[in-house]
């Protein structure tokens, strides 16, 4: 076991001493080099940059748009669908009580729970915490549930939120402010944060993610008009555009669908990074697993099947709208298998040296996890708060670079060849079977 | 029909009294207390309600000369009856019926055993009133209170043979449940069984309530129901009326055909809309309509009433038949009818238990001219209904009104009586009773005055 290690030690000392030079390094790590670099970390680097030097002139057209929404000070409907999330509610409506933005009805839509929810959700309707409470006898579904409320809001905007968020007490504010930057803005989507940080290990993962995906992510996207997917957990709608559009769509990945619609339609959206939620993110790998699953899926069974003509020239073709499902496609879908055939071919090369090779792209990774940190220390608004997430960059490389790429490649694989977001329980089967019969 | 009236004796010697149409016993000067032990109604006059009228006058307690006497209805009246059946003791099919005859005696030998009241008094106080109920029911051998729940009446249950004599006030029932109450302190009744447990208007007590639906922010009942329907091809939710087209349910949202319930769309729930306001909401909330005082209540202010049955004590039986109950369990009685040296009592029992700033105030006038006992009687009992919330009494042409009254409200409550008596004169004069109304003057219990001058001074002056 000793000499082992020892052997593993000599090589890498061999490696860099004699072998490593720059085109070797380069040459055998190009798909960190040439795919990730210049997306998740230069790009975001140049762009945090750009944000941070653009914050005068941002800060004016936010306080314009804030007198202006404050003048107008329309009614927002806050809607929460969902299933058996009674216990949340009472904790959900006390953070909105708190907001600083205070002409709102809070609509929150039982999709047929069977719990104690009807009862909680009964009283705190009785007690004026909930303006409406709908309630559907039998379950059908995230989509219909949202629907169901949106049929009976009276807001001007539809703010959406999934029960078990939390909001900052100036979230609903933030969230609104971008309506009032241009009226073809008419939807902009929050930024989740993870409230159980801390918890374990996979919860600490997910917050550093959250922070670099979310957060900085569609930062990015946003700034270059690509932006693609407004939160479930906390998004902002205009009512009479979600009509227009038919409103929500059947799941998995409806929010990533409606998205989609609004952009297609020839509208823009928007992402309010400084609008914050927090919300519970799974403790248990297992859990997890399922869960990014299930997202993964919707890339394909929306971005690729259903709204494949945003890819197509046509009549109302957008470049934007291209570039944004491209990107999303190419990243998340296309160079994930291009990475599996390099992780082969690195196998197969360099079976020798396979742990060296290991080891060095950990270091790597870790030089680059730390650039993307300090961007995220960039743009956060809890900058200090978010700091004690710094030693878990020691161990980020294996739950961004192995795990969720794997997870990923499985979800489109199965996705891919078998539909099986149709068959996710998610969903009442009464509903997936007609969406795959009409493909959507 | 020729006549209206008859005396006939039956073959046990008893002479009955045999009605035909309809008879104001009391106001009929030939016919005497003495002269009838039974009365027999052969036929009622031109309505039921005149038969009802007929039955409730020459009922033991509003009667006067029929006083716990026996009272048999005709046969073939009985379909008529219905609620008031408890104010009749038999029916037969002539005034010389055997069962009938057997029936009177049996009463007759129950009633040898209780004192009956004056029947020269009036109806006085609301005590007196239900004491005359007891012994109407002990006369009848019915010893225990029969509650049952019953819908004709306001109050939803018949306690203590309180049947067909359902006029009773709000004031009345409160005192009516004191006076059960009593009757346990006093051991003259005790509970015999748990009934039924009822919830009844918290205003008036009444039984007769409707529950509605209504708006949860207007409170309005007009409401409209509609099922929503939801699409499963598009997720769509909305009601049925937006499905709605050329008699068929296309989706509002993908303009499919709705053919199959549970295959292509469900119906998840039910939605009100409030006409008036425009509120929407799932559930609705419940408000109580009472039809006897108009009022609206919340289901959860309604007062729960537990109806026991209750069954006289021997020792009860034994107060209830002399006279002796009467002063046991009227003594805290204020308002009502008291004979004029009760009336007295009243007075020196508040002035020993009254509280720092209370007093009594005593509206105090004369009847002037030519009007006999009977005549002022019926007055009098005219003004107990009026003022049944004052204590009433009379004595040698004289009528005293007295009411509780804090200090601080004794002005206030003096210009009240003051247009009390006002309104008393113009119905003297209206009726043309042959009398008027004089030397109206106010009587109080000052602070540190003794009461046995207090007392002197309502007597003496007069």
């Amino acid at each position: 076991m000793l000499d082992f290690c020892f052997d593993i030690l000599d090589g890498i000392i061999a490696c860099f001493t004699r072998n490593l030079s720059w085109s070797a390094v380069i040459s055998t790590y190009w798909f960190l080099f040439a795919i990730e670099f210049p997306r998740y970390y230069l790009l975001e680097f140049v762009i945090a940059i750009w944000h941070k030097i653009t914050y005068k002139s941002r800060a004016r057209k936010r306080a314009v748009a804030r007198m202006k929404l404050y003048i107008e000070n329309p009614l927002i409907t806050i809607l929460a669908p969902g299933k058996n999330e009674g216990k949340h509610i009472y904790k959900l409506v006390k953070s909105l009580n708190e907001q600083t933005y205070r002409n709102y009805e809070i609509i929150i839509v039982d999709d047929g729970s069977d719990d104690a929810t009807p009862l909680i959700c009964r009283d705190l309707e009785k007690a004026g915490y909930i303006d409406l409470y709908l309630r559907s006898n039998i379950r059908g579904g995230k989509a219909s549930a949202a629907n169901f409320g949106v049929h009976y809001a009276k807001g001007k905007y539809i703010v959406h939120l999934d029960a078990d968020s939390s909001l900052d007490r100036d979230a609903i504010e933030k969230i609104l402010i971008p309506f009032y930057y241009d009226p073809k803005i008419k939807a902009v989507g929050g930024c989740v944060k993870v409230r159980n940080a801390g918890d374990t290990l996979c919860t600490s993962m997910q917050a550093l993610e959250y922070l670099k995906t979310i957060q900085v992510g569609r930062m990015v996207t946003n700034t270059l008009g690509i932006y693609h997917i407004i939160s479930g957990a906390f998004g902002a709608f205009e009512r009479e555009k979600l009509m227009q559009i038919g409103m929500w769509d059947i799941g998995p990945g409806l929010d990533g669908d409606i998205t989609q619609k609004i952009r297609k339609s020839g509208d823009k959206v928007y992402f309010a990074e400084d609008a914050i939620c927090m919300t519970n993110v799974p403790t248990e790998w297992h859990a997890l697993f399922k869960q990014r699953q299930r997202w993964s899926k919707s890339l394909i069974r929306f971005r690729l099947r259903k709204h494949f003509d945003i890819l197509m020239p046509h009549k109302h073709f957008s470049f934007l709208n291209w570039l944004s499902n491209m990107e999303n496609l190419l990243f998340d879908c296309i160079f994930n298998y291009l990475w599996l055939f390099y992780i082969i071919s690195l196998m197969f090369v360099h079976t020798d040296k396979l742990m060296e090779i290991f080891l060095i792209g950990w270091m790597i990774r870790y030089c680059f996890s730390l650039v993307a940190f300090g961007v995220i220390m960039l743009v956060s608004e809890r900058a200090s708060e978010e700091r004690k997430l710094i030693p878990y960059l020691f161990v980020s490389t294996f739950y961004t670079g192995y795990f969720l790429r794997a997870t990923r490649l499985i979800a489109h694989t199965k996705e891919l060849f078998f539909f099986s977001s149709y068959k996710d329980p998610w969903n009442p089967k009464k509903t997936s079977d007609l969406a795959q019969i009409e493909g959507i | 029909m020729n006549y209206s009236y008859r005396i006939k004796a039956n073959p046990k010697g008893r002479n009955i009294l045999i009605v035909r149409g309809l008879v104001q016993l009391d106001n009929v000067s030939d016919i005497k207390a003495e002269d009838f032990d039974a009365i027999y109604i052969e036929d009622y006059g031109q309505s039921h309600s005149e038969l009802s009228f007929q039955l409730q006058s020459m009922s033991s307690i509003h009667g006067m000369k029929s006083h716990l006497k026996p009272r048999f209805l005709a046969a073939t009246l009985k379909p008529h009856v219905h609620q008031l059946k408890p104010l009749v003791d038999g029916f037969a099919t002539t005034p010389d019926d055997e069962k009938m005859s057997e029936r009177i005696e049996e009463i007759y030998d129950k009633l040898a055993y209780i004192d009956l009241f004056d029947i020269s008094e009036v109806r006085t106080n609301n005590y007196v009133y239900f004491l005359k109920l007891c012994k109407h029911a002990i006369s009848r051998g019915l010893y225990t209170f029969t509650t049952s729940l019953e819908a004709a009446y306001a109050q939803g249950h018949t306690a203590l043979f309180l049947a067909k004599q359902d006029s009773l006030t709000t004031n009345m029932r409160s005192e009516f449940v004191r006076f059960n109450q009593t009757l346990r302190e006093l051991g003259y009744a005790e509970r015999k069984k748990f009934e039924e447990r009822i919830h009844v208007c918290p205003h008036c007590k009444g039984s007769h309530l409707f529950y509605m639906e209504a708006c949860p922010k207007c409170d309005s009942s007009l409401l409209k129901e509609e099922p929503v329907l939801h699409h499963f091809r598009c997720a769509n939710i909305s009601p049925e009326s937006s499905y709605a087209y050329d008699g068929e349910l296309r989706c509002p949202k993908c303009h499919q055909m709705l053919r199959h319930i549970g295959v292509d769309y469900d119906r998840p729930a039910n939605v009100y809309t409030c006409q008036e306001c425009s509120h929407t909401f799932l559930h609705t909330r419940m408000k109580v309509y009472c039809t006897s005082c108009q009022k609206t209540s919340r289901p959860s202010d309604l007062l729960a009433q537990d109806i026991y049955s209750y069954e006289f004590t021997t020792e009860g039986l034994q107060a209830l038949s002399s006279n002796d109950a009467l002063l046991a369990v009227s003594k805290d009685v204020w308002a009502g009818y008291s004979r004029f040296d009760s009336f007295l009592s009243q007075i020196r029992l508040f002035s020993y238990s009254h509280e720092k700033n209370e007093s009594v105030l005593i509206n105090r006038f004369k009847l002037e001219g030519n009007v006999n006992r009977e005549g002022i009687m019926h007055f009098v009992d005219d003004l107990q209904r009026k003022y049944h919330y004052h204590n009433l009494s009379y004595n040698s042409h004289y009528i005293f009104l007295a009411a509780k009254v804090q200090h601080s409200r004794m002005e206030t409550l003096k210009k009240q009586m003051e247009e009390e008596y006002l309104e008393l004169q113009r119905i003297v004069e209206l009726r043309n009773l042959g009398t008027k109304l004089v030397d109206q003057d106010f009587l109080y219990h000052t602070e540190g005055e003794k009461i046995d001058n207090f007392i002197k001074r309502i007597s003496k002056s007069q």
